[in-house]
């Protein structure tokens, strides 16, 4: 009004007049946000039109989603330039959830009750699998975000010529294993996939196998502090029995390391009948199947169980009062049900919070896409993603052991006692 | 008469004025040489001396600790020998296709111009691009590797993911985009070699074979030990397919030392011990290095 | 049997017809030289006769062998290059022993031909060194050496004096002349320097255009050359070619009414004069000329007369030293006299010959003009 007013009284003076407002646009607060793509489909355009969203609805605040390539390149930018300082380290981070300890051990995290102010009753509206790679030493140090688990994927119509029910998943682990037999070329020339099943081991055959121990009763692979593993017990021996003798002495799975990135591949060029993947693959599948497929929870064994897995928001330390609060104003609008049902719905990530899947848009997805629920139903069996200190050390440890075993260099009990042992080593100067 | 001025102070003044321009005309040199070379290498060397800081353990001097840590590290005893199967493996087998390629395109065959530009074109793609292309090669089932196999009625092979095969897959990719890049040293060196001394060779009765032996041959030794000196830097370099292919599994198998150094820096945030890694990197090409100007140095003719 | 026979010998690259159906025969100990400006296609034809290159049509004998598929090194023929191609990476004794190597020739054997060899030009100090540490004309004799160590009856020399100084390469022609007859070898010699051509050779191959246009010792080539191309190419300076044309007299030079005394009509003939047969008359007699420049050497002058639309080049005795714009009067012997047929190039029969219809009028054995 008041510039309106000055205009008015001297158009002579515009350029002048202008440098108010440059001013206070310099109060505008700036958030650099770095992120990765880790599934398919137009994420960067996606984050863009949330920062231009959340701007509209609030002036004062522009977030800047800056891409940063794969999680791993994003944590090692993130950090990198933390520890450069200068202005354009990011402020916040979409990152894996089990990065905590990394960015905890680095001192760069600024725990979100800090941000909040006493008022955090808003994070009890997570799914709670979500929230327990969040918490360390009685805090929440990450805000769920793009979130997903591993669902079983199976293709009907190879289930049909196989004489299966093409509309029931496998239940348990034996019948996971005698349907993929059927499905096998080599124990059934019916059959019109080469293989039953791919439990892929490729980069971080962890994650999966993990369903695995948790169905086998090890529902954690690690302490909650971070310091312990559980590599070498009975149930997360028995597991790995299980997953070796899938291609060993069963042979309906490949021999060796099965690619993680080209097992949808596999899956459509109906080399396999059956995958394991992450529901983050959910908009991919449906997109390039060329035949009707279903999703189905993990099998269960002695229990059901799936680990969680995919990105979580973090706040950094370099962060100045203002900009603190301007980022939970942001957290708190980009995981509010409705951002939240989007986001599902056009990445294939799962909805955090059961707010979103009441809003009308997901109900709606829903009805004409039931698969989409069955990682949400399979959440109540989810447990939390591997995680400790030094938690990409360890896991490359335990990531070996597997695929020691699974290509036959080691028996499953050897190589995982011998994991227990390193990750032992490494973990030792944690457990204070 | 400024001519007949006393020599001796002008001389003086000459080479104090000497040394300004010769520092000057050093400086900007010396300043990349400096900022880009030896001030990291030091860092590195002092960083391999300290513990990784930590928020909650700040960084302190522990001596030789990290490279006692390393003789006792079953996964680099692994990677350094991986890398060591990688270097026999690529460098040979490189530098042979690289010669026999630049002798190919060097003759007067037809389409000469297509086979050097086809021969090169590896060079040019980006080696994550190329691990791309060597990805569908090696992928099992409808991988054009085992549509071969398959097409010759053989099983496939899990080429990436079993231990037996992985490093020499990933050497492959190695010789596959280095041989275009080594070709172009040998085809230049092959050009420069009158025609005229093939010509007295063949005069005096010696065969092709003869011919190439021991003439062609010792005259390529100034390219064939540069290419060498390149050749070992990256079997120790070149390890971006890795990222593509393997991420250096299965457990290992395919791992080499700068992957390593990179996902002790990287994943693991082990500076220190990234570094003293990356210093034993250094000395490990510094004496390749210094090995082949010694020995193959001294017997190369120099035009 | 000869040393070296091509029998119609044909080579093109692409338009460019290098020989052409050449023949050629050369008696065994004979110093052949291949003579001819450049592009003319004597470098073709050594190189097809080492083997070097492959002919299109035609067969290449060596004493009596027929070699024209052979590999050159099946030809047993030294060669000696104009860059000299040593190899630059072995020694001197190495770049020497190389084709003795090759054939494994016994040791000792090598050591004494290297040691005569070496003893003959000269390097017996430099056996040690690498040819970069030659002088050109040292480099020079290890390539021969190399040529000859061998043993080889023919040897193939390609411009070999060429990157020589002038001093250098005079010495050497002498040089290989003696050595190529101490030897008994043929050679053939490629040289683009008629100076060269005619000092070394005992037998000169002019080549024009992938022909052969003449083959004749120096001194016929000289003195009797076969085709206007040769007359032109050989003498310095050059003969003086008249064109000429018929006058109510007889045959004149053409452009002039200046009468020469030739015996049938001129019209489509060509006189050829070399410039020392020349000679200025005391007598009044002979063809009117202008002397238009003058190059004064000593012992004597050539002078270069205008004679109307033509020069004339004769070579008179310096202490003449006709000052220029001096009118004089020229004349020469009836042995002087070429005679050339215009259109087709090739020499007519000599007005000397025995054939009786050509003389008619003339008994003077002076041969002057007359002025009209």
């Amino acid at each position: 009004m008041h510039r309106r007013n000055f205009l008015k009284l001297s158009g002579a003076s515009a350029v002048a007049a202008a440098l108010p407002t440059v001013a206070r646009a310099g109060k505008v607060i700036d958030l650099p946000i770095y992120y990765p793509v880790a599934v398919g489909g137009p994420i960067a355009k996606i984050m863009d039109g949330y920062a231009a969203a959340f701007h509209r609805a609030n002036p004062g605040i522009r977030v800047h989603p800056i891409y940063t390539g794969s999680y791993q390149d994003t944590t090692v930018k993130a950090l990198t330039a933390l520890h450069g300082g200068g202005a354009s380290a990011p402020k916040l981070a979409v990152a894996l959830s089990v990065d905590i300890f990394t960015y905890y051990d680095q001192g760069v995290l600024v725990p979100i009750e800090d941000l909040t102010q006493g008022d955090h009753a808003w994070l009890n509206g997570f799914y709670p699998a979500f929230l327990a790679n969040s918490r360390l030493k009685g805090k929440t140090w990450s805000v769920p975000f793009q979130r997903s688990t591993p669902v079983l994927y199976w293709n009907k119509t190879a289930f049909k010529s196989a004489g299966l029910d093409p509309d029931r998943a496998p239940a348990n682990w034996d019948e996971m294993r005698d349907y993929a037999r059927r499905l096998t070329r080599a124990h059934n020339p019916k059959s019109a996939t080469e293989w039953g099943l791919q439990i892929p081991s490729s980069g971080f055959p962890y994650w999966l196998f993990q369903g695995l121990a948790i169905e086998n009763g090890q529902t954690h692979l690690a302490a909650a502090d971070g310091t312990r593993t559980y590599f070498d017990s009975p149930e997360t021996i028995g597991a790995l029995d299980y997953m070796v003798d899938l291609s060993r002495k069963a042979r309906v799975m490949p021999a060796g390391i099965i690619n993680w990135g080209t097992t949808p591949q596999d899956f459509f060029k109906s080399r396999c009948a059956m995958m394991w993947t992450t529901t983050g693959n959910l908009t991919n599948v449906r997109k390039h199947a060329p035949f009707p497929f279903g999703v189905g929870m993990l099998p269960k064994h002695k229990r059901r169980g799936a680990p969680t897995g995919g990105g979580n928001l973090y706040v950094f330390t370099n962060t100045t009062a203002e900009e603190r609060a301007a980022a939970l104003r942001f957290i708190r609008w980009v995981t509010a049900p409705e951002q939240t049902a989007d986001w599902g719905m056009q990445t294939g990530y799962i909805a955090t919070s059961p707010a979103a899947w009441e809003t009308p848009a997901l109900k709606r997805y829903l009805a004409g896409f039931p698969a989409a629920a069955v990682a949400r139903d399979q959440l109540k069996y989810a447990e939390p993603e591997l995680s400790t200190h030094e938690n990409q050390r360890v896991t490359q440890v335990f990531n070996n052991a597997l695929q020691a075993a699974l290509t036959g260099q080691k028996g499953p009990a050897e190589a995982l006692k011998k994991a227990q042992a390193d990750a032992d080593a490494i973990l030792q100067r944690y457990r204070v | 008469m400024a001519v007949i001025a006393p020599t001796l102070p002008r001389v003086r003044a000459f080479r104090l004025g000497d040394h300004v321009v010769a520092w000057a005309l050093i400086a900007p040199a010396l300043l990349f040489l400096v900022v880009f070379t030896l001030y990291p290498a030091a860092a590195t060397l002092v960083q391999s001396l300290y513990s990784t800081p930590l928020a909650h353990r700040p960084s302190h001097f522990i001596g030789l600790a990290h490279f006692r840590q390393m003789i006792a590290d079953p996964t680099f005893r692994e990677v350094l020998a991986n890398n060591l199967l990688y270097a026999a493996g690529s460098i040979p087998l490189s530098v042979a296709l690289a010669l026999a390629m630049a002798l190919l395109v060097d003759a007067r065959i037809p389409g000469r111009g297509f086979a050097r530009m086809a021969y090169f074109t590896p060079t040019v793609l980006p080696l994550i691009a190329a691990a791309n292309i060597w990805l569908f090669f090696y992928t099992p089932g409808y991988g054009l590797l085992d549509q071969l196999l398959n097409r010759l009625g053989l099983p496939g092979v899990n080429w990436l993911g079993e231990p037996a095969t992985a490093l020499w897959a990933v050497t492959m990719v190695a010789i596959w985009k280095q041989a275009g890049f080594f070709m172009i040293f040998y085809l230049a060196a092959l050009q420069q070699i009158p025609p005229s001394l093939r010509e007295a060779a063949a005069v005096e009765g010696a065969s092709r074979w003869h011919s190439f032996r021991r003439v062609t041959l010792p005259l390529l030794g100034p390219t064939t030990l540069f290419v060498l000196v390149n050749a070992v830097i990256g079997a120790f370099s070149l390890v971006d397919s890795l990222f593509v292919l393997t991420q250096g599994g299965p457990d290992n198998a395919s791992n080499l030392l700068l992957y390593y150094i990179y996902q002790t820096a990287f994943q693991y945030w082990d500076g220190g011990y990234a570094a003293a890694l990356t210093v034993v990197l250094v000395a490990i090409l510094a004496l390749a290095a210094l090995a082949q100007f010694l020995f193959i140095g001294r017997r190369t003719h120099y035009r | 049997m000869h040393a070296i026979t091509l029998d119609t010998v044909s080579k093109s690259y692409g338009d460019h017809c290098a020989t052409d159906a050449v023949s050629l025969a050369i008696e065994p100990g004979r110093f052949a030289v291949v003579l001819g400006p450049s592009g003319c296609g004597k470098t073709t034809l050594l190189r097809l006769v080492a083997g070097l290159e492959r002919p299109d049509a035609g067969r290449i004998t060596l004493h009596g062998r027929d070699v024209t598929d052979l590999p050159p090194g099946q030809r047993e023929l030294g060669m000696v290059f104009q860059s000299y191609a040593l190899f630059p990476h072995l020694s001197v004794a190495e770049n020497l022993l190389f084709g003795l190597k090759l054939r494994r020739t016994p040791r000792d054997e090598r050591t004494r031909r290297l040691r005569e060899t070496s003893e003959l030009l000269g390097l017996e100090a430099l056996l040690q060194r690498k040819p970069a540490q030659l002088s050109g004309g040292q480099q020079q004799r290890v390539a021969l050496g190399r040529a000859i160590i061998g043993g080889r009856r023919t040897v193939l020399m390609d411009e070999p004096l060429s990157n020589l100084d002038a001093k250098l390469r005079h010495e050497m022609r002498r040089e290989l002349k003696s050595l190529a007859r101490a030897f008994d070898m043929t050679v053939l010699y490629v040289t683009h320097d008629q100076a060269e051509a005619l000092g070394v050779g005992d037998l000169v191959v002019i080549m024009n255009h992938g022909r052969i246009e003449q083959i004749a010792s120096p001194d016929a080539l000289y003195e009797r050359p076969e085709s206007l191309f040769v007359a032109r190419f050989i003498g310095t300076p050059p003969m003086t070619l008249l064109p000429l044309g018929d006058g109510p007299d007889g045959p004149v030079i053409e452009g002039t009414g200046q009468r020469v005394d030739i015996s049938g009509p001129g019209a489509g003939r060509v006189l050829g004069l070399r410039p020392e047969r020349i000679e200025v008359t005391e007598d009044g007699a002979g063809i009117a000329a202008e002397v238009e420049a003058m190059e004064y050497l000593g012992a004597d002058a050539v002078i270069a007369c205008r004679v109307g639309p033509h020069l004339v080049s004769a070579r008179v005795p310096g202490r003449l030293r006709p000052r220029l714009g001096e009118r004089l009067k020229l004349g020469w012997s009836r042995e002087a006299i070429n005679l050339f047929d215009a259109a087709s190039g090739g020499r007519l029969p000599d007005p000397t010959s025995p054939c009786p219809e050509l003389f008619t009028t003339h008994r003077r054995p002076s041969c002057t003009a007359a002025t009209s």
